[in-house]
């Protein structure tokens, strides 16, 4: 009788245990824009093309990785710090690199599948530059900043024992940072300008939570949803 | 009395007992050594995966005088050989803990080429002790190279209009530019001391340095008379030291190129500032003479006020001749 219930007990502490080590995995590192569903339309509002050239990068180039310091005793954090994420290898809590991002041609080649979908324009291409008349959409990437924080509570290996009773092991921030501007490449007159700063920011908790590393697709795709309202109003405003 | 001899020998082969205060330093040093190991096993990386990341300067405005000339950059002409070769460059198990192998090279002519690994990468894979999915660079040097250079020249506003074009049409020069090598030389150092390396180089001996080489010509000639105006061959080198702790980035091809280009705009310009008799200089008013250039030119060839895109940002939103049809 003593014996099973001591292997009862057991059974229950290594199931604990599991339940406790068994994590949601992270998501993957991979640019994923997904378009928007939208009302169809009968006519568009403006029978001009609608032109998406890729966008300027203006981003910083360094990119930072001191993740490693956490091993040093004492020191109670490590960092990541990427201007350009699609150049790294490893993010907190991911070590892969991100699957062939490219922000200048991604991010114009999701405006204009967005602004495609939405029907406003008669035709919308991404293409590398506009002939005289069109209309044109000009981006400008600022930021696509990846930063996270490692804490290690200066314990270094042992860091885990803190992570594992539930303190948080980081936090993970991605900043996107686009200017919009909207043109009309026959009078060269800039109809609609717009800068957009979205961030993203969530904690990790290892191993229970750990959170998306990579959430640009989502914000742009909030940027391009005010994008395409914003567009719309100017042309119905406008005779 | 013998016995008492035997045992005062004992007495004297055992060590002296450890004091409390003997422990206490023992336990420091040990601390130190720890804390030290970790210090140096921490590192600093940079990675920057090949990504070509190339920004054009601003300029100040132009002044007046500026030419009212057009400008076409021909699609580059890529005369790099094709050899990608490497002996022995592999910083992973098993090879670093063989004694008196030599130590690795990498020569690559085409580093852009997916199947060839990088220093970086295998630096990186090193520290994280797991195997990366081949990751290709993202640099397409024909490509990255010209468009570089079209921005760049817009940017210095020294041209009326530049244009990337794989055919001149109207313009009035020509830049034909020729890549003869953007080589990547990577070494692998390894000191022939097998494992006894190792720890050398957690004592901060470089482990691997690499070597990234530019070498470009440049040729500018106007369009009509064929007639070559400036031609410049460019050769810039930058290097790199890898340590245990210290892993700087293996892809400086944009930073040489953004060197090149400064001089290129300098000799530009000296060379039309030289040769009046293809650059007329235009009668800008001096009242605009601060505008950005490309309205100058419109203003001076119209003889109307400039209305164009630039002005429009500079003076807020204009309403627009556009819309529904």
């Amino acid at each position: 009788m003593r014996g099973c219930v001591t292997q009862a007990v057991r059974a229950l502490w290594i199931g604990t245990c599991c339940l406790l080590a068994s994590g949601c995995m992270p998501h993957a590192t991979i640019w994923n824009y997904l378009v928007e569903s939208y009302q169809p339309t009968s006519q568009p509002l403006t029978q001009k093309r609608l032109v998406v050239p890729p966008f300027k990068d203006s981003r910083p180039t360094t990119n930072e990785d001191a993740g490693a310091l956490i091993y040093i005793p004492l020191m109670p954090y490590g960092w990541l710090d990427y201007a350009l994420p699609e150049g790294a290898f490893a993010f907190a809590v991911e070590l892969v690199p991100v699957h062939q991002f490219r922000p200048k041609d991604d991010l114009a080649r999701a405006a204009a599948d967005e602004l495609r979908a939405s029907g406003i324009f008669k035709e919308v291409n991404a293409a590398p530059r506009a002939i005289e008349g069109d209309l044109v959409l000009h981006g400008e990437i600022k930021s696509t900043r990846y930063y996270a924080i490692l804490l290690s509570y200066g314990l270094s290996i042992a860091a885990g024992f803190p992570w594992l009773i539930g303190l948080p092991a980081g936090k993970v921030i991605n900043e996107l940072v686009v200017e919009f501007s909207f043109e009309d490449s026959g009078t060269s007159t800039v109809l609609w300008r717009k800068r957009y700063e979205e961030k993203y920011q969530a904690t990790i908790w290892m191993p229970y939570s750990l959170p998306r590393q990579f959430d640009y697709a989502a914000m742009y795709k909030t940027m391009l949803r005010d994008v395409v309202q914003n567009l719309r109003q100017e042309l119905t405003s406008r005779p | 009395m013998p016995e008492r001899k035997i045992s005062h020998t004992r007495m004297q082969s055992l060590p002296p007992p450890v004091t409390q205060a003997g422990k206490i330093w023992r336990r420091i040093c040990a601390l130190v050594c720890v804390l030290l190991c970790c210090v140096v096993i921490a590192g600093c990386y940079h990675p920057r995966g090949g990504v070509w990341a190339y920004r054009a300067s601003s300029y100040p405005m132009p002044r007046e005088g500026t030419i009212n000339q057009t400008m076409v950059v021909l699609p580059f002409q890529d005369s790099r050989p094709y050899d990608n070769t490497r002996e022995l460059f592999d910083l992973r198990w098993p090879i670093p803990m063989i004694p008196l192998i030599p130590n690795g090279t990498a020569d690559y002519a085409r580093p852009e080429a997916p199947d060839v690994p990088k220093l970086e990468r295998y630096f990186y894979e090193i520290m994280t002790n797991q195997a990366l999915p081949t990751s290709q660079w993202q640099f397409n040097p024909a490509q990255d190279f010209a468009q570089a250079t079209t921005e760049e020249l817009r940017a210095c506003g020294l041209f009326k209009k530049v244009a990337l074009a794989e055919h001149p049409a109207e313009e009035d020069v020509i830049l034909r530019v020729e890549l003869k090598s953007t080589r990547y030389r990577a070494k692998v150092l390894r000191y022939g001391l097998g494992i006894i390396g190792l720890l050398l180089f957690n004592l901060g001996t470089p482990m691997a340095s690499v070597e990234n080489e530019l070498d470009v010509e440049f040729v500018f000639e106007e369009r009509v008379s064929g007639q070559r105006l400036w031609q410049k061959r460019y050769h810039e080198t930058k290097d790199a030291t890898f340590f245990f702790y210290w892993s700087p980035p293996d892809f400086y091809y944009d930073v040489l190129f953004k060197t090149i280009l400064q001089d290129v705009i300098k000799n530009l310009q000296a060379t039309m500032a030289t040769k009046k008799a293809v650059f007329p200089p235009n009668r800008i008013p001096a009242a605009i003479s601060l505008l950005p250039h490309s309205q100058s030119a419109a203003r001076d060839e119209a003889g109307v006020p400039p209305t164009d895109g630039i002005l429009a940002d500079r003076q807020g939103l204009q309403p627009a001749s556009w819309g529904a049809q």
